[in-house]
């Protein structure tokens, strides 16, 4: 079996606990305004401008090909409690792929995280569960209005499927991108602890805030005019943020 | 009042071009006075004549006494006077110290001298008399400054310490301090270390808790113990304005841990993080299965201190040790006290030797036509052990024997002989071989393996002949050739640098030894990767000449492409199991967690790692502290095996730490 990945990082630190693997898969269902990986919308492989040099994001790589390069880094997980992570773009939109993978990285007796928008097959996600040790859960936009316009996608299902995971042993950290202006309100920022404190197996809640970082990219592909403008926050701002949410619950928030 | 900040700030304040003058000066009057004497009790009357005379300042913010008068050079003045001048290097048995005094060991030395009856050992006894006696009355002169500044703890301990055996916590520290600053100032020498300091002082520690005093106060002392060891030589190393001294820069390593860390092992820790200098350089001898708080203690210390410690693999050292005959309870003893290599016992000074790695290389390969990489590493082995044979150590015995008077006290072994320290049938004979460049080696093999042997895409002559023209119209080709993938990156052609390091350590054990002598390889360059690298010739793996090549056990410059956790698994393929000494650097652009640290290095020393020291550096903070020194006058680096100010070192060596491969997190 055979899937398309765009990269595969090896000592991530803030892609779940300890040191760990993450594998980039190419394609997203959404197209969140904010986004920093534009090469990961769509599952195609695409050209991106490299030191002046045009290169191809994107491989197909099978699932034996990606728990080489995973595995090498297994005595790093073993000291830290760390493991493999999936991300993307979206890797429940290559469902059949990311748990043949999760299944060998289990079998290898691996830690598992998948990160994910959520925006999946219910069928799907509690497939992937049944491999998942954390799942850190994109909840974007409280406002389902506000989630269509800036995603590309009502949160309905994502809501859905969460609470679906959530029924299952798996853990699950939320991960919020905040954006100021945007999504940076009281009425957000209820939504997401009301979610944490409605929920048995979240453990953690993640402010992940916005950055400009992934501009750089909309260019190299071709795309300067699709580059978000937001205005990134200040570390008082990120850190007042943090604070806010703190205080409407007891599941531990921090910055990502 | 002694204060921590401000006898740091003192180390600051102190001006880089200041010179113990004072010392110079007293002995070129002697020198003068002394030419026509020549008993064999000279050189210790010389050194007790400068004793007593040197003066003995105390600063209001001292916590001990000890310190030396600088001035500014001037013209016409002899410096450094060579009349008494040891190497140091080795760890100083101040637990012996502490216990008998310096009149114990004198004591014992004259009955060995009585019994054996030789002329040769009565000298000996004699010297160490005068020597001691020295030591004792020089004391005696602080003991009294310190009445008249009204430190009466100070003044109490002088009048005790080194001579007598230590009492208590501070007389204890006051006591290694004084020694130390003596061998280290006055005989003019470096790298004095302060052995496993956690074992011989836990004793003092546990009474002093248990007379009153709080963990809090005795780590405060602790560490103005510590600031201390920034005095020694200013705080410079090869100093931007290069400093007329014998003793320009001195590492002193304080070693913990082991087989029983203990609480005072993480008191250790704790002081200093509160002192925070680039001295003492603090070693951390870690098992595996070490206590947990003290293994966390280690990481939360290293995340601080960062450059200011090293962290060693300790059960595989004790395997190399023992592998090489050391006896069980030496080995597990082994204690770091210079340039990532080791003393056994407190009781040898050593030999060091850095190899021409490089340059013997190139020369075999230029000297005949091969065919396969085994028969390069075959003549390789040869060639270096050869030249092994021939070395030459840094000083001749007989000048040691004149002027070591003091480090001779103190090595134990040989002193309960009346041997002179750095006589050749002392206890323990190490002999440090220092191996460069292995990963340009490694890389050299792989590249001719690949090009000449199996593609054959030149000749052997044809190669050789664009390695002596210096790749002079063959850009294209180095341009490929430094496109391969290259030692540190975790695959397969690691392997060539596993086979360089194994044909260099062969050629160490290859060597004739006599019995008490012991030949130790370790991958460390020192800074020869950069002097020597005018010196060698352009190298296969597409190096031109006058390029430095790589450092210590790390791949060259910019090698390294797959990030930290392949480094790591690279360089722990390296034969570490058969070397025990040598250092790595790691260079983080930003900080790291404790966590992350100790799952990287005991991962690394789980696949066989021996080394860890860490770097935290910010690009532009070193390229604005290249243009403007006085902004970043306590800005510590990672050099080869220890910490250094970086706006001390001369521009080649900073731009050296520049080219690190930096790793994010």
């Amino acid at each position: 079996m055979q899937g398309v990945v765009f990269n595969i990082q090896r000592f991530c630190l803030n892609d779940g606990p300890g040191i760990r693997t993450t594998v980039f898969f190419k394609g997203c269902p959404l197209r969140c305004r904010w986004c920093h990986n534009p090469e990961s919308h769509s599952i195609a492989r695409e050209t991106m401008c490299e030191n002046g040099k045009d290169e191809v994001c994107g491989r197909y790589m099978t699932v034996d090909e990606v728990m080489v390069e995973v595995l090498k880094d297994r005595v790093f997980y073993e000291h830290s409690d760390g493991g493999l992570t999936l991300s993307g773009g979206e890797p429940l939109m290559q469902s059949d792929f990311a748990y043949e993978l999760l299944k060998q990285a289990k079998q290898n007796g691996l830690h598992t995280c998948v990160e994910t928008c959520g925006f999946a097959k219910t069928e799907d996600i509690l497939k992937i569960a049944e491999v998942t040790d954390v799942f850190l859960y994109d909840w974007k936009m409280t406002d389902d209005t506000l989630h269509k316009e800036y995603t590309g996608v009502n949160n309905a299902r994502i809501r859905e499927n969460l609470q679906q995971i959530d029924a299952t042993d798996a853990k699950i950290v939320l991960r919020c991108p905040i954006i100021p202006h945007v999504n940076d309100t009281d009425e957000h920022f209820g939504g997401i602890t009301a979610i944490a404190n409605a929920l048995q197996h979240i453990v953690g809640i993640e402010v992940e805030p916005y950055h400009a970082l992934g501009n750089n990219k909309y260019v190299r592909l071709g795309r300067p005019e699709a580059a978000p403008t937001f205005e990134p926050p200040t570390q008082q701002q990120v850190a007042a943020w943090v604070a806010q949410l703190q205080k409407s619950t007891d599941v531990p928030v921090k910055k990502a | 009042m002694a204060d921590l900040s401000k006898l740091k700030e003192l180390v600051f304040a102190s001006d880089n071009r200041a010179c113990f003058i004072e010392r110079d000066e007293i002995l070129g009057r002697l020198e003068t006075e002394m030419a026509e004497y020549d008993k064999p009790d000279k050189f210790a009357v010389i050194f007790s004549k400068l004793l007593s005379e040197i003066s003995v300042p105390i600063h209001e913010h001292d916590y001990f006494a000890g310190r030396v008068v600088e001035a500014l050079p001037y013209e016409g003045l002899k410096t450094a006077n060579p009349l008494l001048n040891s190497v140091g290097h080795f760890s100083p048995d101040y637990q012996k110290v502490l216990r008998c005094g310096l009149k114990g060991i004198v004591s014992e030395i004259g009955e060995i001298a009585k019994k054996k009856g030789d002329a040769e050992s009565k000298s000996f006894a004699d010297n160490a008399v005068i020597v001691a006696e020295a030591v004792r009355d020089y004391c005696a002169r602080y003991a009294k400054a310190a009445e008249d500044a009204g430190r009466d703890e100070m003044a109490k301990a002088l009048r005790t310490v080194p001579y007598e055996p230590a009492y208590d916590f501070y007389s204890a520290l006051q006591g290694i301090w004084i020694l130390h600053m003596i061998l280290s100032c006055y005989i003019g020498a470096r790298d004095y270390a302060f052995g496993n300091f956690d074992q011989y002082m836990l004793a003092f520690y546990e009474k002093a808790l248990a007379d009153g005093k709080t963990e809090e106060e005795l780590t405060e002392l602790l560490a103005g113990f510590m600031i201390k060891a920034n005095e020694i030589g200013g705080r410079t190393a090869h100093n931007y304005n290069v400093k007329p001294i014998m003793c320009p820069s001195s590492k002193q390593y304080l070693n913990i841990g082991g087989e029983t860390p203990n609480k005072f092992s993480t008191v250790c820790l704790k002081a200093a993080e509160l002192s925070n200098l680039s001295q003492p350089e603090i070693v951390v001898r870690l098992k595996p299965d070490a206590d947990t708080a003290f293994t966390e203690q280690v990481f939360r210390s290293l995340a601080v201190l960062t450059d200011k410690m090293n962290v060693y693999n300790y059960d595989l050292i004790v395997q190399s040790l023992l592998d090489r005959g050391v006896r069980a309870d030496i080995a597990k003893d082994f204690t770091y006290s210079a340039c990532c290599t080791f003393d056994l016992h407190y009781h040898n000074p050593r030999g060091e030797y850095y190899v021409p790695t490089v340059r013997i290389f190139l020369d075999i390969l230029h000297g005949k036509e091969y065919t396969s990489v085994e028969d390069v590493l075959k003549d390789y082995t040869a060639a270096l052990s050869e030249d092994m044979k021939n070395r030459h150590w840094i000083r001749s015995v007989e000048n040691m024997r004149q002027t070591a008077l003091l480090d001779s006290l103190l090595l134990t072994d040989t002193a309960m002989e009346c041997k002179y320290a750095y006589d050749n049938d002392r206890a323990y004979c190490l002999n440090n071989y220092f191996l460069s460049g292995v990963a340009t080696i490694g890389d050299s093999l792989m590249v001719l393996d690949k090009l000449v042997f199996k593609e054959k895409r030149y000749s052997y002559a044809e190669f050789r002949k664009i390695l002596s023209e210096n790749y002079e119209n063959h850009e294209e080709l180095r341009s490929e050739i430094q496109g391969y993938t290259r030692f540190g990156n975790d695959t397969e052609n690691d392997r060539y640098t596993v086979m360089a390091g194994n044909a260099m350590v062969d050629a160490v054990d290859r060597l004739p030894r006599r019995e008490n002598e012991y030949n130790i390889p370790g991958f460390y360059s020192l800074e020869r990767e950069n002097r020597w690298r005018d010196e060698t010739g352009a190298t296969p793996d597409g190096r031109k000449d006058g390029e430095p090549y790589s450092e210590n056990q790390s791949p060259t410059y910019g090698a390294d492409k797959s990030g930290i956790t392949a480094l790591l698994k690279s360089v722990a393929k390296l034969p570490f199991a058969r070397t025990a000494g040598g250092g790595l650097n790691l260079t983080f652009s930003q900080k790291v967690s404790p966590a992350i640290l100790k799952a990287l290095t005991r991962a690394y020393f789980s696949m066989g790692g021996l080394h860890v020291g860490i770097s935290v550096i910010d690009r532009k903070t070193l390229e604005d502290a290249m243009v403007n020194p006085d902004k970043y006058k306590s800005l510590t680096v990672r050099l080869y095996g220890f910490s250094e100010y970086f706006v001390s070192l001369p521009p080649w060596q900073q731009l050296a730490i520049l080219n690190r491969t930096e790793y994010s997190v």
